[in-house]
């Protein structure tokens, strides 16, 4: 790698990673999650970069490069289509097959019992040993090519578990790959590393599904709970082999269903187990940007009983002056630009909204400029240029 | 469940404990085998758990 780029990159990390630490850089750092918009300003299609993996590192290096992000993630349309083709997945829509080739990929829940991929009779299985469920039952049924256990086996069975397993050793080397050049050609930090989600969210979102959740936190609340205390150490080990091994960046909690639910189903279904992951990673020294989609400032009381520092607070629909005034003392906190000003606002108007957030969510360092929530291709080019320009002019300390 | 009905832990899919008792004799360093069958154990739960989680 240029001497000239190792610098830059090192200078980009150490600023990323202070301001992180709620401590002060010489300026606020831009670290930004873009998706669809990456490949719609690399002239990509959306079916290109969700099917082509090159195509969506590269786009990225392109925005990497022209809007001099000092981190970002090498490749935000995160699912590869070539290993649900191969596989079989059946809960995605993808663009170019059922989707037109410039709309963004869709997960589809199942919306009744009849579809679910975890049955509520099957809550016991899963508890006793999670890992066999998910190879032996949720499996072949999110997978339109596996056969169930006890049944015929298949050609395609036996092919969908080889190319599965080939394609995401695949997909996973050429990321490898990606980040590396991310460094080395654009002098940019791969953003994040590791992979959380929270027990009751992988319950609701790709087990029971949300509305048969819904229904189970009532008639069946204590399977519930026991899965959600079941499922906590494996997805932590998931989390812990995924992270980065220098403890630089932070491992990821997206988190989706927490909002939707009582103060009371909150404290016993989402938050226990959820916070445990948090704190044995950061008893590891992993530290976890905590990406909370909608508004999660109903529940700030609890994230506040996090140790300092251990977590980078996201803030997506919320009002990050208000998220700023409470846990600001502890955690750095990052986003708050609304999507929609990117999409509809000019870039005057996305500046002085960048200025604002910088000069008080920012003003003692601890904020790491970013939308609020994943760039699709909505997003204006000239209003992402304008984030730019707003850190370099107001963002320096 | 797991054969052997030992019980399938984060990272495991078959525990070493289990493999360790289908060997007729190990004449050598066992420890090598180990080692590797572990090696391999961590990435193959990993595409189990990625489908969940990532894909």
């Amino acid at each position: 790698m240029a001497e000239d780029m190792e610098n830059l990159y090192q200078e980009r990390l150490k600023r990323y990673t202070t301001a992180m630490r709620n401590e002060k850089p010489d300026r606020v750092p831009i670290r930004i999650f873009a998706a669809e918009f990456a490949a719609k300003y690399a002239g990509y299609t959306s079916q290109e970069v969700t099917h082509e993996y090159d195509k969506a590192f590269e786009a990225v290096r392109r925005c990497a490069k022209d809007f001099s992000w000092d981190a970002t993630v090498i490749n935000m349309v995160y699912v590869w289509s070539g290993l649900v083709d191969h596989f079989g997945q059946k809960y995605y829509k993808v663009p170019g097959i059922e989707l037109p080739p410039d709309v963004g990929f869709q997960y589809f829940e199942p919306a009744d019992e009849e579809g679910a991929f975890m049955k509520e009779d099957e809550y016991d299985a899963l508890i006793d040993s999670p890992t066999e469920y998910l190879a032996n039952i949720w499996m072949p049924r999110i997978s339109r090519n596996l056969v169930p256990i006890g049944t015929p086996n298949t050609f395609r069975n036996n092919m969908a578990w080889l190319k599965g397993g080939i394609s995401m050793m695949a997909y996973f080397g050429a990321c490898g790959e990606a980040v590396a050049r991310l460094k080395s050609e654009c002098g940019t930090v791969s953003a994040i590393a590791g992979i959380i989600k929270a027990p009751f969210d992988i319950l609701s979102d790709k087990l029971r599904g949300f509305r048969q959740v819904s229904i189970d936190v009532y008639r069946q609340p204590d399977k519930v709970e026991k899965a959600c205390e079941a499922l906590m150490p494996y997805l932590l080990q998931n989390a812990m082999v995924t992270s980065d091994p220098t403890r630089k960046v932070p491992a990821t909690v997206w988190l989706h269903r927490g909002t939707m639910f009582s103060k009371d189903m909150y404290e016993r279904f989402f938050w226990p187990t959820l916070k445990e992951i948090i704190l044995q990673l950061w008893k590891n020294g992993i530290q976890t940007l905590w990406y909370g989609e909608g508004s999660w400032s109903k529940w700030l009381k609890y994230t506040a009983e996090l140790p300092e520092k251990s977590i980078v607070y996201h803030v997506d629909k919320e009002d990050i002056f208000e998220a700023h005034k409470q846990i600001g003392d502890k955690f750095a906190i990052s986003g708050g630009i609304p999507n929609d000003l990117l999409a509809f606002g000019t870039p005057r108007e996305v500046k002085e909204y960048c200025k604002k957030v910088i000069q008080t969510v920012g003003k003692d360092g601890g904020y790491i400029m970013d939308a609020s929530a994943i760039i699709q291709s909505d997003a204006k080019a000239e209003n992402m240029k304008a984030i730019t320009e707003a850190v370099l002019e107001y963002g320096v300390y | 469940m797991a054969e052997g009905k030992v019980k399938v832990k984060p990272g495991e899919l078959i525990p070493w404990e289990v493999r360790e008792k289908e060997y007729e004799k190990i004449l050598g360093d066992k420890a090598i085998l180990k080692q590797e069958w572990e090696k391999i154990e961590v990435i193959a739960n990993r595409f189990i758990w990625a489908i969940l989680t990532d894909f």
